[in-house]
């Protein structure tokens, strides 16, 4: 019987790091995705920079998003100014936003972000689930 | 089932610190002031709220957990913030009081401004945990 356990805390925190950001990725990632079909199933879609602007940062990266200037509107077909904010990138995890600086006003009539969650904590946490052990398995895999 | 809208209105309606400030004047499940009030901020505090978003209930379950989006008018900045908070005071933690089993903030205060009549307004969040159903009458 060993006397001693040897505990190689760095090893295993550097062994894990990739797995968990790769599963927060992909959860990030598909609640981008369910915030984006709830603004088109909310029919909120006007100029579609609401809808181009909901990204997913990581420490890495940040999905692509579409510059300032003028979009035609669906509705009306005039030409309106878009503008978005400041995109913050996280130092660990993901961040799910909306760039678009009106986005606050279109999520508190009809909320499509806080939706995008709950549907991904419900009804999507299996697949959210599988992505993230899939990732752990990577990492098991590679130790 | 109960009427989760009601029931939060009809407690918020009980709490005195917050009625003195906006009166009568709180709407549910409205996202701004109903034009039948004929409400302006001059009039002094007014409040709307509506649910957005909470699991749902599922087979077996007996509580119902309920988002809540508020938004608080008032004249000016510093009257919104004390509707507010007087809001936060009466509805942060709440232990089985009025229907309620527990609440909690879920956002702080938020300034903002509604882009088309430009009023300012605090944007906040909580959450209310409620039985899903009235006790059965015996």
């Amino acid at each position: 019987m060993p006397s001693s356990l040897k505990w190689y805390a760095s090893n295993v925190k550097a062994t894990f790091k990739r797995p968990i950001q790769d599963g927060l990725t992909n959860v990030a990632m598909l609640t981008r995705r369910q915030a984006r079909r709830n603004i088109t199933e909310n029919q909120q879609v006007d100029t579609k920079f609401l809808w181009n602007t909901v990204y997913v940062a990581t420490p890495e990266k940040v999905t692509p998003l579409p510059p300032d200037g003028e979009y035609k509107s669906l509705k009306t077909g005039k030409i309106e100014k878009r503008q978005a904010g400041e995109v913050v990138q996280p130092q660990d995890g993901a961040y799910v936003g909306v760039a678009a600086d009106y986005a606050i006003y279109v999520e508190t009539e009809n909320s499509f972000l806080y939706r995008a969650i709950d549907q991904v904590a419900g009804r999507q946490a299996e697949d959210a689930m599988v992505g993230l052990s899939t990732g752990l398995y990577v990492g098991t895999e590679e130790a | 089932m109960i009427d989760a809208a009601k029931t939060l209105r009809d407690y918020l309606l009980t709490q005195t610190a917050l009625t003195t400030l906006n009166g009568t004047r709180l709407w549910a499940e409205v996202n701004e002031p109903p034009e039948e009030a004929h409400y302006k901020p001059t009039q002094g505090a007014a409040i709307v709220f509506k649910s957005a978003g909470g699991p749902g209930l599922e087979a077996g379950d007996t509580v119902l957990a309920v988002r809540w989006q508020f938004k608080v008018y008032g004249v000016d900045v510093y009257g919104i913030r004390n509707t507010y908070l007087a809001l936060t005071d009466v509805l942060h933690d709440v232990r089985a009081k009025g229907g309620i089993l527990s609440s909690s903030q879920e956002t702080p205060g938020t300034m903002l401004q509604e882009p088309d009549t430009q009023w300012l307004f605090c944007l906040t969040y909580f959450q209310t945990r409620m039985r899903s159903r009235l006790p059965i009458p015996v």
